[in-house]
C-alpha cells in the first residue's frame, strides 16, 4: 500500500505563506486538487516533486522523508509541471527516448514502453514529428507521456488540461482515469468538472490552507441544504449575485434563474437543490472567506469588547 | 541514448555556434593570406620571387644554414648574400635579399636603428661587440621561422575570440533549461540531477576544448602548409622564450606549452560560464558575467601590470586573467616561475566552479 504523507507542510515566499500547514495522508488512487488561481496548488506540488523544500513540515512518502531519498524517489515520480517546456527541435520519439534514459528506464523495457506510451497518448502517428509542429493538446498529451514513462508510484499532474479545447480536455480526463490504478495521482485543477469524475478524493485549497476533503459525493454532501434554485428579475439577480455565490444563471423570458450558494434561503420562494461539485466547491470557498471575515471582524474590534 | 551525446547536440544546434566559427575561421584565414602570403617577396640570384614561390625558396636556402646560431654563421651569411637592404618612399616599400640574409642584417647592421633612409651599415666597435656577446650568452637554433611571431599574435587573437564564442555557446547550457521551463521535468527524473549536470558539463567541456583544437588546428595546419615545420626546430621564440625562463626550448615545445595552456585556459573559461549559467538561470546574465571575467582577464594582461608595478600584486590580478589562453603573454610580465601557482588557483576555480554547478543544478 503506497502513502504519501503530508505533515503539517508550509512554505514561505517572504512574508506571503503560500501553503500553511498542509496536512494529508495520499494513498493509491486520484486526487483532484481544488482551488482558485494563487490559492497555494503549485506551490504544494512543488514540494511534492521536491522541487521545493517545505519551510515546516515534512513530506513522507512510505514512511521516509522524500528530501533524503534524492534519487530513489524521484525514481518513482512522475511530474507534468504547469508550464510544460519540451525541446522544439526533438521529434515526440526522441523527446521520450530522452527522458526515458534521465528517468532509468530499462533500455530494453523502452520499444514496449514506447508502443504503451503512444497508445495511451494517441500520438503514434505524430512521433516523428518535431515538436515545433505540436498543438497545445498534444503537446500536454505528450506530457503525460512522460510522466508515466517510468511507471511512476506518485503522479503530480498540475493543471494538465489548461488551455485544452473541450474535446482534448476529455481526452485528457480519460487519461487520467486509466492511469489511477495502483499509484498515487494527484491532479491540480481550477476546473471542477475536471475532478468530478475521475478523482476518488477530493482537496479543497484556499490560501494554501486545506479547506475540505473527501469523495465528491461525501463533499457534495457537505454541501447539502446550502444549494438554492429561484427565478427572479434581472434587478433583484444583480443584488442576490451581489450577496451570494452563483453558480449558475439562466435567462429565461424576462426573468432569471438562479443557482444560488447559501447557508440561508436567499429568497422566500427559492426551493433547494441537490448540490453539484460546483457548488460544493463554492460553498467551501464562500465557508473560508467568511470565516476569514469574521476573524478581522474580531481583530479589528475594540479590545475591551472582545470575548 | 547517450546523454553526453544529447547535450553535445544541444550546444551544437546553436546556430551562434556555426557564424561564430565561420567568422573566426574565415577572418584567420584571410587574414593570413592578405598580411603574409600575399605580401611574401624574396630575391635569390637576382630574381625576385613572391608569395608561396618566395617561401619555397627562401626555406631551400635558411635549409643550408640550419644548426646552433653563432655571429661567425651571421657574418658568413651576410659575405654570401650581401646586406639585405631596401627602398622606401617615406614607408618601406620594399626589402632586399633573402629570408636568411635579412635576419642576419636584423642583427649585425644598424638596420633597426638607422638613421638616413636608404642605407644600412655593418656594426662596428661596442654595439657590435654587445650583439656578439648576446648571440653567444643565448644560444639559439637558427632555421626558418618566418612570420612565426604573426602565428603567434593571429592565434592569441584567435584565441581571444574564441573565449568570448564559448561563453555565447555555453550561456545558455543550465539557463535556458530554466527559461525553457523543462528544468522541473528534468529536475524530477531519477538521472536529472547528477547525471545531466555531468552530462552537460562534459558535453561543454568537449565542445570548448573541440574549438579549440580545431580552430587552432587549422590555424597551425595552414600555417605549416604554407611555411613548413622547420620552424619549430629554432629555439628562443621571436625572443620570448628566453624573457620567461624557456631559452632551450625550441619552437616546438614552446607551441606545446602554449596550447596546453590555452586548453586550460578554455576549461576555466566552460567551467565558469557554466557555473553562472547554473547559478543566475538566465542566459544574458550569464554571459554578461562570463565576459566579465574574460574582460578583467585581458585587462589583468594590459592595465594591472602598468598600473601595479610590483610582482606580487601582479600575480594576484593574474586571477582574473587565468581565462586568458597564452602562457607568454601572462609570463612576460610575472615569469615563468608565477606558472605553477597559477595553474593551481585555476584548478582551485575549476573546482570551485563544479561545486556551484552541483549546488545550484539541483531540486530544493
Amino acid at each position: 500500500m503506497l502513502e504519501l504523507k503530508l505533515d503539517r507542510v508550509t512554505k514561505r515566499f517572504g512574508t506571503k505563506i503560500a501553503v500553511d500547514a498542509f496536512d494529508h495522508v495520499l494513498s493509491e488512487g486520484v486526487y483532484g486538487l481544488l482551488g482558485a488561481n494563487g490559492a497555494g496548488k503549485t506551490t504544494l506540488m512543488r514540494m511534492l516533486c521536491s522541487l521545493l523544500s517545505p519551510d515546516g513540515g515534512e513530506i513522507r512518502f512510505q514512511g521516509e522523508r522524500i528530501g533524503e531519498m534524492g534519487a530513489r524517489y524521484r525514481r518513482i515520480l512522475g511530474y507534468l509541471p504547469q508550464e510544460f517546456g519540451f525541446y522544439p527541435e526533438f521529434t515526440a520519439e526522441r523527446y521520450l527516448t530522452y527522458l526515458a534514459r534521465l528517468k532509468a528506464v530499462p533500455p530494453r523495457l523502452l520499444p514496449e514502453k514506447l508502443d504503451e506510451i503512444w497508445e495511451l497518448t494517441g500520438l503514434a502517428d505524430v512521433r516523428k514529428q518535431k515538436l515545433r509542429s505540436f498543438s497545445g493538446g498534444m503537446l500536454r498529451r505528450l506530457g503525460i507521456g512522460q510522466a508515466v514513462l517510468n511507471d511512476p508510484d506518485v503522479l503530480i499532474l498540475d493543471e494538465p488540461t489548461s488551455g485544452l479545447d473541450p474535446k482534448e480536455r476529455i481526452r485528457f480526463r480519460n487519461i487520467i482515469s486509466s492511469l489511477g490504478k495502483d499509484r498515487i495521482v494527484l491532479l491540480s485543477t481550477h476546473i471542477v468538472q475536471d475532478v468530478e469524475f475521475i478523482a476518488d478524493e477530493i482537496l479543497l485549497l484556499k490560501d494554501g490552507r486545506l479547506k475540505a476533503s473527501g469523495t465528491p459525493a461525501e463533499v457534495m454532501q457537505k454541501a447539502r441544504g446550502h444549494v438554492w434554485k429561484c427565478l427572479v428579475d434581472e434587478g433583484w439577480a444583480g443584488r442576490l449575485e451581489e450577496r451570494w455565490p452563483v453558480s449558475n444563471l439562466k435567462t429565461v423570458g424576462d426573468q432569471v434563474c438562479l443557482r444560488i450558494v447559501s447557508a440561508e434561503k436567499p429568497v422566500p420562494d427559492a426551493a433547494a437543490c441537490e448540490p453539484n461539485l460546483e457548488d460544493a466547491y463554492l460553498f467551501f470557498m464562500q465557508e473560508a472567506e467568511n470565516g476569514r471575515e469574521k476573524q478581522g471582524i474580531a481583530q479589528n474590534a475594540p479590545a475591551g469588547r472582545r470575548g | 541514448m547517450n546523454l553526453f551525446i544529447v547535450e553535445l547536440q544541444k550546444i551544437l544546434s546553436r546556430r551562434i555556434v556555426w557564424i561564430g566559427v565561420t567568422v573566426i575561421v574565415s577572418f584567420m584565414a584571410l587574414w593570413m593570406w592578405e598580411s603574409i602570403v600575399a605580401a611574401e617577396d624574396t630575391v635569390v640570384d637576382g630574381v625576385r620571387y613572391r608569395g608561396l614561390e618566395a617561401i619555397r625558396k627562401d626555406r631551400e636556402i635558411a635549409r643550408a644554414w640550419e644548426g646552433p646560431l653563432t655571429a661567425e654563421k651571421l657574418f658568413k651569411i651576410l659575405d654570401t648574400y650581401g646586406i639585405a637592404g631596401y627602398e622606401t618612399d617615406g614607408e618601406l616599400v620594399r626589402r632586399e635579399g633573402n629570408w636568411v640574409s635579412r635576419y642576419a642584417t636584423n642583427l649585425l647592421t644598424d638596420y633597426r636603428n638607422r638613421e638616413a633612409p636608404g642605407t644600412v651599415r655593418m656594426l662596428s666597435g661596442e654595439a657590435l661587440e654587445t650583439e656578439e656577446e648576446r648571440i653567444a650568452r643565448n644560444p639559439s637554433y637558427f632555421c626558418y621561422t618566418q612570420n612565426m611571431d604573426f602565428l603567434y599574435e593571429a592565434a592569441f587573437s584567435m584565441n581571444l575570440l574564441l573565449l568570448v564564442l564559448i561563453a555565447v555557446t555555453l550561456a545558455p547550457v543550465f539557463a535556458q533549461e530554466h527559461q525553457a521551463l523543462t528544468a522541473p521535468v528534468l529536475l524530477t527524473c531519477a538521472k536529472g540531477v547528477r547525471e545531466t549536470a555531468f552530462a552537460k558539463c562534459a558535453a561543454a567541456l568537449a565542445f570548448a576544448e573541440g574549438i579549440y583544437l580545431l580552430a587552432n588546428g587549422t590555424l597551425l595546419g595552414a600555417y605549416f602548409m604554407i611555411y613548413g615545420t622547420d620552424g619549430l626546430r629554432a629555439t628562443n621564440l621571436c625572443g620570448i622564450g628566453a624573457g620567461i625562463g624557456f631559452a632551450s626550448l625550441t619552437n616546438g615545445q614552446l607551441w606545446g606549452i602554449n596550447l596546453a595552456w590555452g586548453a586550460f585556459g578554455m576549461c576555466l573559461m566552460c567551467a565558469l560560464t557554466l557555473f553562472f549559467s547554473a547559478k543566475l538561470r538566465q542566459s544574458f546574465l550569464s554571459l554578461s558575467a562570463a565576459l566579465a571575467c574574460l574582460a578583467g582577464g585581458i585587462a589583468s594582461f594590459y592595465v594591472f601590470p602598468v598600473l601595479f608595478g610590483f610582482a606580487g600584486l601582479r600575480v594576484l590580478f593574474r586571477l582574473a586573467g587565468l581565462c586568458s589562453p597564452f602562457p607568454m603573454m601572462l609570463a612576460a610580465s610575472t615569469g615563468a616561475a608565477a606558472m605553477p601557482v597559477t595553474a593551481g588557483v585555476v584548478l582551485w576555480l575549476l573546482i570551485s566552479c563544479a561545486a556551484g554547478i552541483r549546488r545550484y543544478w539541483r531540486p530544493a
